[in-house]
């Protein structure tokens, strides 16, 4: 009986378009939409900056574009850049438990363009990379790491790539066992900074430069995902390794729980966001009007959203980079600044993360009338698969209290929001409207493209 | 035990330790096994320390440090404090560099941390 590994380059190496379901490929676009947007607002950063100018200063074969950079690079540096890009304003998605979107798109996009794939050939290997993460995901889910410290990038962005570079079965088995070989695990104590774009860029360069070394006999481990002391159990811990094929290609998680975030933060944070953004949208209520705030919210949002409370200058060593090393990533984690941004400004979108909405006084001023309070039934809720709930009470000055509550924030499966949109929110500084509408009929008419190059020219240009 | 003015360890943990018998008497998922039968010596720094063992029906306390202990989690006053009442869970202070867990403790005190954090801002 094939292990893991075998069965992941076979079922890879034989997908076909024709074989996804139309969810899937519907959901493959807005996710392929979702993730541009978040790659076109992470390279706006300083991070984004930053990492686009070094990485043009390499000067690797013109293969595969730069989202934003006008220039094209090697696949695998391609991947690097906009995957981080992707991931700095933690403004992705999910499939399944796994933050899958800002790996495989980047990974996808790089390698159809330097190989002048067809859309449908990037869709199809798009979605197998989701399909698999997830199901790395599920097996061993409740290990070392939970949400986007999962570590199971490494498995994946081989496969995506290599069925792009037409590896066959037994190179797409080397690659990945030379991917995994050298397992990364994320270190949540960078997440204080640009680096924490590495939890997705580095897997990406890694596991092209694998699939590419591979393809010339280069070989790697071909039980490696499944093996005892392999790379699911240095990384996380194989708790399930019956879930690791399980209903593959049958089940399609890209049709069933996509996710897409329609705010840059951690994913636990939303519903209470979605909650405190009605209700001081149909109440119209002003931050100077507000006493108090209470969430109720599940364990996950307590855990990340305290996770940086317990360091008392954290908002000065935000305010100066240079010095601390600290960029605005802490906070897309906090529980307490998006909920304060979201009473002043009425939205959280990446305006919210720059230094002039940061440190602005009328947002430090709500944060310490901001409470939490831990329901266990919307644990019990989330463990049944029902989705992240939460509620918000805000009580004003003058004594009304309104109270609002979801049962599964915006963006879930049962809730979805639009890639088009989210995509114009996220590159509403960036982009003309022109531009922006003519990158959003490129992805809904992607599985009509004959020559993926043709998409990168259009995601390449800057402004 | 009384400590610096509002704060009283003994009386914070023995809190905690009730919170924990109301949980598994309701069965709450928070409460998973990996501390059942587990025990743990809660140390304030420079102060006093107390062995909590955990178990299905409920979790003993008692004074002192128990050299046979699965886990010591040892905190200042400040970070007691706010762990016992939520304000951060164990996991904050690691991140804030104040704790420097052992590799085979680590994920049993992340547990403790956790439940710390889930009684005291419980609905």
């Amino acid at each position: 009986m094939a292990g893991a590994t075998e069965t992941y380059a076979n079922w890879v190496r034989d997908l076909k378009f024709e074989d996804l379901p139309e969810g899937a490929v519907r959901n493959a676009k807005e996710q392929l939409l979702g993730i541009l947007g978040a790659t076109y607002a992470g390279a706006a950063t300083e991070a984004g900056q930053a990492i686009i100018a070094a990485v043009r200063e390499w000067g690797d074969r013109e293969e595969s574009s730069v989202v934003a950079g006008n220039y094209r690079t090697s696949m695998r540096s391609a991947a690097l850049v906009n995957s981080v890009s992707a991931q700095v304003l933690e403004y992705e998605d999910w499939v399944g438990v796994v933050h899958a979107g800002a790996t495989v798109v980047p990974v996808a996009l790089a390698a159809a363009e330097a190989v002048a794939a067809r859309g449908k050939d990037m869709l199809t290997a798009q979605v197998a990379g989701n399909e698999i993460a997830t199901r790395v995901g599920f097996a061993t889910l409740g290990g070392r790491g939970g949400g986007n410290q999962h570590a199971v990038h490494q498995v994946e962005v081989p496969l995506v790539a290599g069925k792009l570079l037409r590896l066959n079965a037994t190179q797409l088995m080397d690659a990945v066992g030379g991917s995994c070989t050298q397992a990364q695990f994320p270190v949540v104590a960078g997440w204080t900074s640009h680096a924490k774009g590495y939890l997705t860029g580095m897997p990406a360069y890694t596991g092209i430069a694998a699939a590419q070394i591979a393809a010339y006999g280069f070989t790697g481990n071909r039980e490696i995902v499944e093996h005892p002391k392999g790379y699911c159990f240095e990384t996380q811990g194989l708790l399930y390794p019956e879930q690791l094929t399980r209903g593959l290609g049958e089940k399609w998680h890209t049709q069933d729980s996509f996710t897409a975030k329609p705010y840059p933060m951690c994913g636990f944070t939303m519903a209470p966001t979605d909650c405190v953004l009605d209700l001081v949208r149909e109440h119209d209520i002003r931050p100077e009007d507000v006493e108090e705030v209470v969430i109720e919210c599940p364990i996950t949002f307590l855990i990340t959203g305290t996770m940086w409370s317990a360091v008392p200058d954290m908002y000065e060593r935000i305010r100066d980079p240079q010095g601390s090393g600290w960029s605005w990533i802490p906070l897309l984690f906090d529980g307490y600044y998006p909920i304060a941004a979201a009473i002043v400004d009425r939205e959280v979108t990446p305006r919210q993360f720059r230094p002039e909405r940061i440190f602005d006084e009328r947002i430090h001023g709500l944060l310490d009338k901001i409470r939490f309070r831990h329901d266990p039934e919307l644990d019990m809720a989330l463990v049944a698969g029902r989705g992240f709930g939460a509620r918000a009470m805000i009580r004003t000055r003058r004594g009304a209290v309104h109270q609002a509550s979801i049962t599964e924030h915006r963006g879930g499966p049962g809730n979805p929001i639009s890639g088009a949109d989210k995509f114009r929110t996220a590159t509403r500084d960036i982009l003309s409207p022109e531009r922006q509408e003519g990158i959003i009929a490129a992805v809904r008419g992607v599985d009509e493209m004959p020559d993926l190059r043709e998409l990168g020219e259009l995601l390449r240009a800057a402004g | 035990m009384a400590m610096a003015e509002g704060f009283d360890f003994e009386a914070a943990l023995n809190d905690f330790c009730g919170g924990w018998s109301q949980a598994v008497s309701s069965r709450s998922p928070i409460v998973g096994g990996r501390l059942f039968h587990k025990t743990i010596n809660c140390q304030l720094a420079g102060g006093g320390s107390f062995a909590i063992t955990f178990s299905p029906q409920g979790a003993q306390m008692r004074g002192g440090t128990d050299p046979a202990a699965h886990a010591t989690l040892t905190l200042g006053e400040a970070d007691w404090r706010n762990v016992l009442s939520g304000t951060y869970s164990l996991w904050s202070v690691q991140l804030a560099g104040r704790q420097r867990p052992i590799l085979e403790e680590d994920s049993l005190l992340r547990q403790l941390g956790l439940i710390m954090q889930s009684f005291a801002l419980r609905k």
